[in-house]
């Protein structure tokens, strides 16, 4: 019973966690851990509401973790060696680790495993272990193993993966029945599975550099097409541009060749700030892109075709592409070619300007020799505010002889 | 072996052959409908059973191999003095170059089979025979489709020599979206043409007048867009102004021949050196494939011969640890199957040959691109597994068996790669059955409308593993053969049926299931490959040639190890792709290109 109780518990403590996703990432692993405690102990519902309030209703502790002046990994370890040396009792153990996890990233040292050790080893070895068969059943310690419980969530959180040392160290701890150890196993279980299971892997760690983080951004929307180019322009090459900044540009040679083959009586556009988030930084992207080809769209309609008849299979010669229902007219959709527009670049610049933009439209032409305007075309340039739902339009004329 | 039964089917073969005999003195009989593709749709012609030439007395034939004597002395003297040696001269003097020039011209005025069995000995020489065959398939066009004028412009001067003619089809980059980047335009008013562009792997014959085949792309004047797009033969003198030999392709193998870039800078055209009509390249260039995949297995199955003796006559002087090495059983199954492979090649190559001397206009457009294909595949089979049976040594440069397998490697890519050859023989296939299969096709295909039809289905008793036939073959050849032409009737049927699967579960997607087509392309060759060693075993015993009955064991296993071919391939086809593997190989790609390669990480990363 006491176990299915705890069970709801952590069914009500992801629920609220879940709650506030849409936030940035730390704050999401602001966890309120008064919960099991107050649940425990007062059962006074405000209590709950108080949230962070949990470690100040505990007179007994200071927060020496609010009050450190220097936040960096030493103090932070020198605190949890200080507290485990102050006396031999340890008194207050289990609030000392929920403060020193609230407190983790503050210190920077949410992502570092040595660290989680050193708060598990806060614990004291032995007392804790269940020797027969009830105490193993009903939670030996329950609040202790609740700390440790979350503080294993925490690490799970932030994608901190355990290793065998803390197996060990949870064993002596706990010893092979307790819950920690099952959160430990199950955590072993899937952490590995999930760590690789990215298709756009970012590097660890990620770097901070904003343009480091654009590249990766405009990098993985461009695994759409296999061939796309990344290029990193500084509009200092241009001698009119306003702005000094960088402009990280992806096209491929069929965008290109989509471009080239676009009407000049169409207008293109160029549109954003839309958001892509790598890790927990957020980079705008534009792109540059024209009205959908609707009559070409459905001259590809494959309900046209009737996919029952056979007596008219070709036969390429000199072996050249070999023949597809689609395209008996050697036309092909291409992944760009979306029902709401034609993408043909996409691009995040430093500023995110409406300058650095019309910049970057005179920097493609520089790059792609395929990339002709043929004369000048109009480009409208629509920057939506992404806050206020204000659209800021502007129609430039752009044209390679303009250089 | 013999005759245990009285067979009025003897008789009856007799009698096509007498038929046929007939006919051939008049020239040569109406077609009749095309072998292999009626393979697919599960037909059978028994009157191309027996093998072509069987019974001509006095034809072209004999006088021909009369005729190669001095060839064959001129090659076998020629590789003991020095091979360099053979220089265009010798050729021409030789006549090798008008071997197929009509006699109005000057020329032998051989037909296929003859000018292929007088062309032999120099295809011994894969270098020579490479130059040779491409000059003779330009012939072979001319004299099909060139006009009279053009026959009579070219024809005597190609027949003597003067003028070697080439192929220039191939590019070496050829553009995104379209056949070739050679490029060739309509000067208004004037009727001329002008070419743009650049050819590559063209054979060269060093320092003669050349005469290039060119394949354009086109534009049809008043159809705009790529509706308009066609391709137009040319024919180019390289003495005209604005055609320049560029730089020499070194190649892994044929390092006796030249291959060249040629380019054409504003090359000014008349009108009388287009073949054909313009813009309509494409139904000349079956005919112009045609005779170069014919001409082109003749090269790669003098190599597959010569390589097979030279590895029987290793094989009998070495002996290794005391223990003849022809002794070993791993040698003699090796052996035995270049053995039939190379019966099946020559098979396939003088029943191809003899179809379209004795048929007139006889659609063999899939018998000569399976006769590529199988001899390709095996020459280059049986030069890599010479490797093994030679050992280390076999690597040395300058050793047979090295050159051997340069050669099989060079011919095996040389113009159209093996794999698009295996899709055009499949969808030819699947054309040809398309057309005759359409309604009971859509019928399989909707089967809630058309109950009957799937009652029938379901009612039929026949299967993969075991195939009801009515074909009679084996009463078409001797005896001896009965079990061989039981092989090919079921594989046939299989092949049938498997077709018919295969479109009715795919509809007209079916041209994009790559993978299986490549299993329908081996699958009508290996039954071509029995289907041509049966029939010339078959004559070869009735006609009591020499080791006749060798051959007869021979045609028993190529048809056996066909038929088991065909039924795992076929079985693989019924499977479908999730239970062949098919359907795991796609999906790994997605991600092989994805990661632009291998994706794999090491075996011993490390991750907790």
């Amino acid at each position: 019973m006491l176990r299915r109780a705890q069970c709801l518990l952590r069914m009500h403590s992801t629920g609220r966690q879940s709650l506030c996703a849409g936030q940035r990432v730390p704050a999401v692993l602001h966890r309120n851990y008064s919960a099991d405690e107050t649940n425990s102990n007062s059962g006074n519902p405000n209590a709950k509401r108080a949230g962070t309030g949990g470690s100040k209703s505990l007179p007994a502790v200071r927060n020496v973790f609010a009050a450190a002046q220097d936040k960096t990994k030493d103090t932070y370890l020198t605190m949890v060696e200080i507290f485990q040396e102050r006396d031999v009792h340890r008194r207050n153990h289990v609030e000392f680790i929920y403060a020193a996890l609230k407190h983790m990233p503050d210190f920077g040292v949410e992502n570092d495993l040595e660290v989680y050790k050193a708060l598990i080893n806060v614990m004291p070895k032995g007392k804790f272990i269940p020797t027969n068969l009830f105490q193993a059943e009903f939670m030996h310690y329950p609040k202790q193993q609740q700390c440790i419980i979350d503080l294993l969530e925490q690490m799970e959180d932030f994608g901190v993966m355990p290793d065998y040392e803390m197996e060990a160290m949870l064993l002596n701890v706990f010893g092979n029945k307790g819950h920690p150890l099952r959160k430990y196993w199950r955590m072993m279980y899937w952490m590995p599975k999930f760590k690789n299971l990215s298709p756009w892997p970012l590097p660890n760690p990620v770097p901070d550099d904003t343009l480091e983080i654009a590249k990766l951004a405009v990098e993985r929307m461009c695994t759409v097409d296999l061939r796309s180019q990344i290029n990193v322009f500084d509009t200092k090459e241009l001698k009119d541009a306003v702005d000094e900044t960088w402009i990280v540009s992806g096209m491929s040679p069929e965008q290109s060749k989509l471009l080239r083959e676009h009407s000049r009586q169409k207008a293109l556009y160029i549109e954003g700030p839309f958001h892509i988030w790598i890790r927990n930084r957020r980079i705008n992207y534009f792109t540059l892109r024209a009205d959908a080809d609707t009559e070409f769209l459905a001259q590809l309609d494959e309900r046209q075709l009737d996919e029952d008849d056979v007596s008219h299979i070709e036969v390429p010669f000199f072996g050249r592409p070999p023949p597809r229902r689609h395209n008996q007219l050697g036309k092909l959709r291409s992944v760009h070619q979306q029902d709401d527009g034609t993408i043909f670049a996409i691009c995040a610049t430093g500023t995110s300007t409406k300058d650095s933009l019309l910049s970057w439209i005179r920097l493609l032409e520089g790059a792609w020799q395929s990339f002709h305007w043929r004369g000048p075309r109009s480009v409208q340039v629509h920057i939506h505010s992404a806050y206020q739902g204000r659209r800021d339009r502007g129609t430039c004329l752009c044209s390679s002889d303009q250089q | 072996m013999g005759d245990r039964r009285r067979r009025p089917e003897a008789a009856k073969n007799r009698a096509a052959c007498k038929r046929r005999r007939i006919s051939r003195n008049n020239n040569s009989c109406p077609a009749r409908a095309p072998l292999v593709k009626n393979f697919f749709i599960g037909a059978v012609d028994k009157e191309l059973l027996p093998y072509p030439g069987g019974h001509s007395p006095r034809g072209h034939v004999p006088a021909a191999e009369t005729r190669c004597c001095p060839l064959k002395n001129y090659f076998s003297e020629c590789k003991e003095q020095e091979p360099e040696q053979t220089s265009g001269d010798n050729l021409k003097q030789l006549g090798l170059y008008s071997l197929n020039v009509p006699t109005d011209y000057d020329g032998r005025g051989y037909g296929w089979s003859a000018s292929l069995m007088a062309s032999e000995p120099d295809s011994a020489e894969t270098s020579i025979g490479l130059g040779l065959q491409a000059h003779r398939v330009v012939v072979d066009l001319l004299r099909e489709v060139g006009t009279q004028q053009q026959q009579q412009r070219y024809l005597p001067a190609l027949g003597s020599g003067q003028l070697i003619a080439t192929e220039a089809i191939y590019e070496y980059a050829p553009p995104e979206d379209d056949y070739f980047c050679t490029q060739a335009t309509l000067t208004p008013g004037s009727n001329s043409w002008l070419l743009n562009g650049e050819k590559a792997y063209v054979v060269c014959a060093p320092g003669e007048r050349q005469l290039f085949l060119v394949l354009a792309q086109t534009q049809q004047p008043n159809v705009p867009g790529s509706l308009g797009r066609g391709t137009t033969i040319f024919l180019v003198d390289s003495q005209q102004p604005g055609v320049r030999l560029g730089e020499q392709h070194p190649t892994i193998g044929c390092r006796g021949t030249q291959m060249r870039r040629v380019h054409f800078d504003n090359v000014q055209i008349s009108e009388d050196q287009v073949v054909g009509l313009p813009h309509d390249g494409n139904r000349h260039s079956e005919k112009l494939v045609r005779a170069s995949r014919l001409r082109s297995s003749l090269v790669g199955l003098s190599l597959a011969k010569r390589l097979l003796n030279e590895l029987t006559q290793f094989s009998v002087d070495t002996t290794q640890c005391g223990v003849h090495i022809k002794d070993l059983e791993i040698t003699r199954v090796h052996l035995s199957r270049a053995m039939c492979s190379v019966y099946a090649m020559e098979s396939m190559l003088y029943l191809t040959a003899g179809l379209l001397d004795e048929f007139q206009g006889q659609d063999v457009t899939l018998e000569s691109a399976i006769t590529k294909y199988y001899t390709l595949k095996q020459l280059y089979a049986i030069a890599s597994d010479n490797l093994g049976i030679v050992g280390p040594k076999s690597l040395h440069s300058g050793q047979p068996t090295e050159l051997g397998l340069r050669d099989a490697a060079q011919l095996y890519t040389q113009g159209e790669s093996i794999d698009t050859l295996s899709m055009f023989i499949a969808l030819t296939g699947l054309q040809y059955a398309g057309q005759a299969m359409n309604s009971g096709v859509r019928k399989s295909r909707n089967p809630l409308f058309h109950p009957g039809h799937i009652f029938g289905k379901f009612l039929e008793t026949t299967s993969v593993e075991n195939p009801k036939t009515k074909m009679q073959l084996s009463e078409h050849v001797h005896p001896s053969l009965d079990a061989a032409a039981q092989c090919i009737e079921q594989s046939v049927a299989r092949l049938q049926m498997a077709v018919e699967l295969m479109f009715t579960r795919h509809g007209n997607a079916v041209v994009e299931r790559q993978s299986e087509m490549q299993r329908l392309a081996e699958i009508s060759t290996t039954i071509y490959a029995m289907w041509a060693s049966v029939a010339r075993a078959s004559r070869s015993y009735c006609i009591g040639l020499p080791l006749a009955d060798h051959e007869l064991l021979t045609a028993t296993a190529v048809c056996s190890q066909g038929r088991d071919v065909v039924k795992t391939l076929c079985t693989e086809i019924f499977g479908g792709n999730f239970v062949n593997n098919d359907n795991n190989l796609v999906r790994l790609s997605n991600q092989l290109t994805k990661s632009k390669g291998y994706f794999a990480v090491h075996p011993l990363t490390f991750n907790f």
